[in-house]
C-alpha cells in the first residue's frame, strides 16, 4: 500500500527590531559572551556582573550550557528585560511600530490579505518562562491571511504553499536547569521579543517538500530584512504537524505535532522519523495517538512530549490592554509594495 | 484648616500663612490618632511626606508653585509608588516595594502634592465595602460599626475624616463613587481613558479607571487637571484633549438637561434616599436646568454583565503573581505546581480566590460562549441605552447606591455584597464619566448623588456639581468624632 | 457546580483549596444562577463589545531604552541568583 504524508508548518521567526514588541527593552544582537554566567567561560577582571562558575552546569555536550531549546544566549541574563517583560503589577503593553511594518512586509510578499482591523487577544497558561501568565497574541483576526509561497522542487517545477495566516505574538522568556541544584533558572531576555507565526497550509507531502519549504521561507525573509534569521541563536523556529493517509484518500489521519525545529536538516530527518512511525503503526493495525512530540538529534528519534489530553486549555478572550490595530489604507506605502516586488524578483532569479 | 479645600489651601500656602511642612505635620498627627480607630492607611510616609513639603516649600518660595504644591494627599494602595510598599490591599503583595511610579503617582509628584500614605482597599479591588482587605476592614468616620464602602475604602475614609485633603481612587464597577456616597465626600470617576492606567494594579482592564476622592467639586477638577492626559505608556488611554476643568466650573446651568432613569429609582432603592436625590434634583431645576423621565431598559442586567466579564479579566490579570518575580511565595515547595499552587493559595485571600475560580470557568470552554460572549454583547445593549439617552439629554441623574453605608459583616452573601454596585457599573460598562456627591443624610448616614455624563464631558458634571454645592452644603459637614 | 469542577478550575488557575474554602463555594450555584439572568436576553446581531474606548492602537516608534536596573528590580524576587531568577524543577515538563 501506499502512504502519503500530510504536513503544516508553523514557523516562528523573531523580528529584528531594535525594540521588543510590546515594551522599550532592548534586543541586543551582538552581546559578549562573556557576561553570560549562564555559559561555560567564565573570565577574570573586575566586572561584578561575571561570576566563576560551578562545573556542574558545564552542559552535557561538555561544551557550553544550554537552555531548554538548546540555544545559548549571550546577553548577560535578565540585562535585556524591563518591568513589562517581567510582568510587573500595573505595567502596560505599547505596541512596536516597526513589528507590525515588518509583519506588513511579509504579507505583501506573500500576496496576502492585510486586515485593516485585526485584533490582540490573551492565550492564558502558567509556565515559569511566561512573566505574566498569558501570552499576547492575535487569535480571531490576525493581521494577515490567505498568501502563498512558491516553492521550487527538486523536479524543477513550483508548487504553491498557501498560508493560512500570520500573526504577531510576543516570545517568552527561557528556562535553564541544573545550574542550581534543584532549582530552574530563568532568564527573561527572550521574553517580549516579536515573533511572527506564520502558518501554512497542510499542503506539503513530504521531509523534502518540508525542508525546501523552510529554506524558501528563510530566504525570503532575511531578504526581506525582517529577520536575521540565524537558526542557531533561535531565529527561526518550526513546529511540524504531520499526519499520513492512503494515497487517494481524501481525510486526514491523526496527526502529531513536533515541536520547536530549528535546523533544515533536523526537520527533515525528525519528520522521516515520524512519518515511518506513524506507517509502522497503522501498518500494525495500532492507531497515531494525538499528541506533541520532540525530536531527540542524537538519538535521531521522536518522543511523546505531552498528550492532548494534557494539553492546556488557553482560555483566549481578547486582550484588553491592547485596542483594536488598525491599518489605514494609506499606511501601505506605494515605494514599499515596489521595494518588495524587486526583493522578490531577486529571490525567484536565485532560487 | 480643615474645613479648607484645595484652592483655599493653596492660597493660604502662597500667602505664606502656614508653611507646608507645618500643614503636613497637622495632617500627619491627626493621622496617628485618628487612623487607629478607621484603620484607612496601610502605609503612613512620614518621611516622604516631610520630604515633600520641605521641597513644596522651597518651591512656593521659589515661585515656581502649581495649585497642587504642598497639597497633602493620599493614593489607593493600588497606585505603585517607588520605592513605597503597594500592597494593593492583598497578602501577595505585602512585601512588595514597587521599583516604578504610576503616571499618576508621578504627574502628582510633578505638581507638588505631599504624599501622606497609601490607603487601605479591599484587596486588588475586588469588594465593595473594605471588608476584603489582607490589613483589616476599613471602618466609615460616620459610623464606626459601618463598611465605608469599597474598593476605595480607605481612601474615601480619610477624605472624610479630614486625615487628607484629597485621595486617589480607582473604580471598576463603582469604586469610588460607592464609598464617596457612603462617607460624604465627592467622588469622580473619569470617562475610560481619561486618566492613565499605567501603574495602577490592573483588577479588570476595560473597566478599571483611575479617580479622586475629595471634599468638593472644585478640589475634583483641580486634581482631574493634573492627572487626565494621554500616556504613551497606556494604550487605552485616550487622544481626547483635556481641557483646564475648573474654567467651566461657573457655567450656568441654564437649559442644561438632566434626565431621570426610571430603572435607577426602583426596588431595591429605599424610597428614602429616592426623595433625598429627587430634591436635590429640584435644588438643579431651580438654577434653570431641566429634568426629563427616561429610560435605560437594560440597567437590571447590569451586575451580571459587569461580573461576568470583570472576573474573566482578573483571572487573566492576577496570574503573574506566582512567587518568582515579586510577591508572595510558599516555603519548602516540592515541584514548580506545588510552589505555584500554595504560593497562590497562601498570598490570594477567599473573595480573591472566588472571582479567579469564577473567572477561569467563565473564559473556559463551558463558560466562554454561554458567558463571555453573551455578556460582551450585553455590555453593547446598555452602552447602546446610554448612546440614546444622551440624544435627549446632557447629563443623567441618580442616586449613586441602594441603600446607605451597612453594617460591617451584614450582608448574607456574595450576590448580595455585589448588588452595592447596581447603579454605579453600568457607567463602567458603557466608560462614561460619573460623579457622585453628597446629597443629604437618612438616619445621620451620608447619601450620594450621581451624575453620569457622555463620554469626556466630566467638564459638564463638575460644573453642575460644583453649582449645586454653591447652594447646598452636605459636602462640608464633618463626622462628629473627626471635626 | 460539582465539587469535582471546583476542584479542575481551581488546578486550572493554579490555586489549592483548603476544605473550608471548597465549602465556601456552596454560593457558586447560586452565583451561576444569578449569572444566568443574561440567558434570556436577545442579542441576535448585536456585536459583542471587547472595550468601551471607541479608539484605535497607537504604535511607539521601535527606540528602546537600556537603562535597565536589574538589582533594584530584583530586590523585588524572592530567590535570585548572579541576576539568574530561579524557581523549583518541573516534574513533569510541558509548556510551548
Amino acid at each position: 500500500m501506499e502512504w502519503e504524508a500530510v504536513i503544516g508548518i508553523e514557523t516562528h521567526i523573531q523580528l529584528n527590531t531594535k525594540s521588543k514588541l510590546f515594551s522599550d527593552a532592548p534586543i541586543h544582537r551582538h552581546s559578549r559572551e562573556s557576561e553570560n554566567p549562564l555559559l561555560s567561560h567564565s573570565r577574570e577582571g573586575g566586572n561584578p556582573e561575571n561570576f566563576n562558575l560551578d562545573p556542574r552546569f558545564r552542559g552535557d555536550d561538555g561544551g557550553s550550557f544550554r537552555g531548554d531549546d538548546g540555544i545559548n544566549d549571550k546577553a548577560s541574563p535578565n540585562s535585556q528585560a524591563c518591568l513589562y517583560d517581567l510582568g510587573f503589577p500595573g505595567t502596560l503593553p505599547q505596541l512596536n511600530e516597526a513589528a507590525v511594518k515588518k509583519a506588513i512586509r511579509f504579507g505583501l510578499a506573500i500576496h496576502a490579505d492585510i486586515a485593516k482591523h485585526s485584533t490582540f487577544a490573551r492565550k492564558n497558561y502558567f509556565y515559569p518562562d511566561l512573566p505574566k501568565g498569558y501570552q499576547i497574541t492575535q487569535h480571531e483576526q490576525p493581521l494577515i491571511q490567505h498568501g502563498h509561497i512558491d516553492i521550487l522542487l527538486s523536479s524543477n517545477t513550483t508548487k504553491r504553499i498557501k498560508i493560512a495566516r500570520a500573526h504577531l505574538e510576543e516570545d517568552s522568556g527561557k528556562t535553564y536547569h541544573f545550574y542550581t541544584p534543584e532549582k530552574m533558572s530563568l532568564d527573561f531576555n527572550r521574553s517580549g521579543i516579536p515573533l511572527l507565526e506564520i502558518v501554512s497550509e497542510p499542503d506539503l507531502r513530504s521531509p523534502e517538500e518540508a525542508k525546501i519549504y523552510l529554506k524558501t521561507l528563510h530566504a525570503l525573509v532575511t531578504k526581506l530584512g525582517i529577520c536575521d534569521g540565524h537558526l542557531e541563536k533561535g531565529q527561526f523556529r518550526a513546529d511540524i504537524n504531520v499526519s499520513i493517509r492512503k494515497k487517494g484518500d481524501q481525510q486526514l489521519g491523526i496527526r502529531t505535532e513536533i515541536k520547536n525545529l530549528n535546523s533544515f536538516r533536523f526537520t527533515a530527518q525528525a519528520l522521516h522519523y515520524e512519518i515511518e512511525r506513524q506507517i509502522a503503526l497503522l501498518t500494525q493495525g495500532k492507531t497515531i495517538t494525538q499528541e506533541t512530540r520532540l525530536y531527540d538529534a542524537r538519538k535521531k528519534e521522536t518522543r511523546t512530549m505531552r498528550l492532548k489530553e494534557e494539553q492546556t486549555e488557553y482560555r483566549y478572550f481578547p486582550e484588553p490592554d491592547l485596542l483594536p490595530l488598525v491599518i489605514e489604507p494609506g499606511w501601505i506605502a506605494a515605494t514599499e509594495r515596489q521595494k518588495i516586488a524587486l526583493l522578490l524578483m531577486q529571490q525567484n532569479a536565485s532560487i | 484648616m480643615l474645613l479648607k479645600t484645595i484652592s483655599g489651601i493653596s492660597h493660604a500656602l502662597k500667602k505664606k500663612e502656614f508653611s507646608c511642612v507645618e500643614l503636613t505635620k497637622i495632617y500627619l498627627s491627626r493621622i496617628k490618632t485618628l487612623n487607629p480607630a478607621l484603620n484607612a492607611f496601610i502605609t503612613i510616609t512620614e518621611e516622604t511626606a516631610l520630604n515633600d513639603a520641605h521641597q513644596a516649600d522651597q518651591r512656593i518660595a521659589l515661585g515656581s508653585a502649581t495649585p497642587l504644591t504642598g497639597i497633602p494627599i493620599a493614593h489607593k494602595d493600588m497606585f505603585c509608588t517607588q520605592g513605597i510598599k503597594t500592597s494593593c490591599g492583598s497578602k501577595m503583595l505585602d512585601n512588595f516595594i514597587s521599583p516604578y511610579d504610576a503616571t499618576v503617582v508621578q504627574k502628582l509628584k510633578e505638581a507638588g502634592a505631599v504624599l501622606l500614605g497609601k490607603t487601605n482597599m479591599d484587596e486588588f479591588s475586588m469588594g465593595s465595602s473594605n471588608e476584603h482587605s489582607f490589613y483589616g476592614p476599613v471602618r466609615n468616620p460616620w459610623n464606626l460599626e459601618a463598611v465605608p464602602g469599597g474598593s476605595s475604602g480607605g481612601s474615601a475614609a480619610v477624605v472624610a475624616a479630614r486625615l487628607t485633603l484629597a485621595a486617589t481612587g480607582a473604580d471598576a464597577g463603582g469604586s469610588i463613587r460607592q464609598p464617596a456616597a457612603f462617607t460624604n465626600v465627592t467622588g469622580l470617576k473619569p470617562t475610560y481613558g481619561r486618566v492613565s492606567r499605567y501603574g495602577m494594579i490592573a483588577f479588570a482592564s476595560s473597566f478599571d479607571q483611575g479617580g479622586t476622592l475629595t471634599r468638593s467639586a472644585e478640589d475634583a477638577a483641580m486634581l482631574l487637571n493634573v492627572i487626565a492626559g494621554m500616556d504613551p505608556k497606556d494604550s487605552t488611554s485616550s487622544n481626547q484633549p483635556v481641557p483646564d476643568f475648573t474654567q467651566t466650573l461657573n457655567a450656568t446651568l441654564k437649559k442644561v438637561r438632566i434626565g431621570l432613569p426610571k430603572e435607577f429609582f426602583t426596588d431595591p432603592l429605599d424610597p428614602k434616599i429616592a426623595d433625598l436625590v429627587l430634591t436635590a434634583a429640584q435644588t438643579l431645576e431651580k438654577m434653570g436646568a431641566t429634568l426629563h423621565d427616561l429610560s435605560l431598559p437594560h440597567t437590571p442586567l447590569t451586575i451580571p454583565t459587569y461580573h461576568i466579564l470583570s472576573s474573566v479579566e482578573c483571572a487573566s490579570n492576577l496570574a503573574r503573581y506566582d512567587g518568582i518575580r515579586f510577591g508572595h511565595c510558599c516555603e519548602h515547595p516540592k515541584d514548580i505546581d506545588d510552589w505555584y499552587e500554595r504560593s497562590r493559595a497562601e498570598g490570594f485571600g477567599l473573595e480573591v480566590k472566588h472571582r479567579i475560580l469564577m473567572g477561569t470557568y467563565l473564559s473556559s470552554k463551558e463558560g466562554y460562549e454561554d458567558f463571555y460572549i453573551k455578556a460582551q454583547k450585553v455590555r453593547r445593549l446598555i452602552a447602546n441605552d446610554y448612546i440614546e439617552a444622551f440624544k435627549k439629554v446632557d447629563l443623567i441623574l441618580s442616586p449613586t447606591t441602594p441603600t446607605t453605608a451597612f453594617k460591617i459583616g451584614s450582608k448574607p452573601n456574595r450576590v448580595a455584597m455585589y448588588l452595592s454596585d447596581l447603579l454605579t457599573a453600568s457607567a463602567n460598562l458603557a466608560g462614561l464619566p460619573s460623579l457622585s456627591i453628597p446629597c443629604g443624610f437618612l438616619d445621620n448616614m451620608p447619601v450620594g448623588l450621581l451624575l453620569t455624563g457622555k463620554p469626556f464631558d466630566e467638564a459638564r458634571l463638575l460644573n453642575v456639581a460644583h453649582q449645586y454645592q454653591r447652594n447646598a452644603d452636605w459636602h462640608r459637614r464633618l463626622p462628629k468624632e473627626f471635626s | 457546580m460539582e465539587r469535582k469542577d471546583i476542584l479542575k478550575f481551581a488546578k486550572m488557575a493554579r490555586i489549592r483549596l483548603s476544605e473550608e474554602e471548597i465549602d465556601s463555594f456552596a454560593d457558586f450555584e447560586k452565583m451561576h444562577s444569578f449569572l444566568r439572568q443574561l440567558d434570556n436576553v436577545g442579542v441576535t446581531g448585536i456585536e459583542p463589545m471587547a472595550h468601551p474606548l471607541e479608539q484605535s492602537q497607537r504604535l511607539r516608534s521601535d527606540e528602546y531604552d537600556p537603562k535597565i536596573n536589574r538589582s533594584s528590580i530584583q530586590t523585588c524576587a524572592s530567590h535570585t541568583k548572579d541576576f539568574i531568577y530561579l524557581a523549583p524543577e518541573n516534574i513533569k515538563k510541558s509548556t510551548d
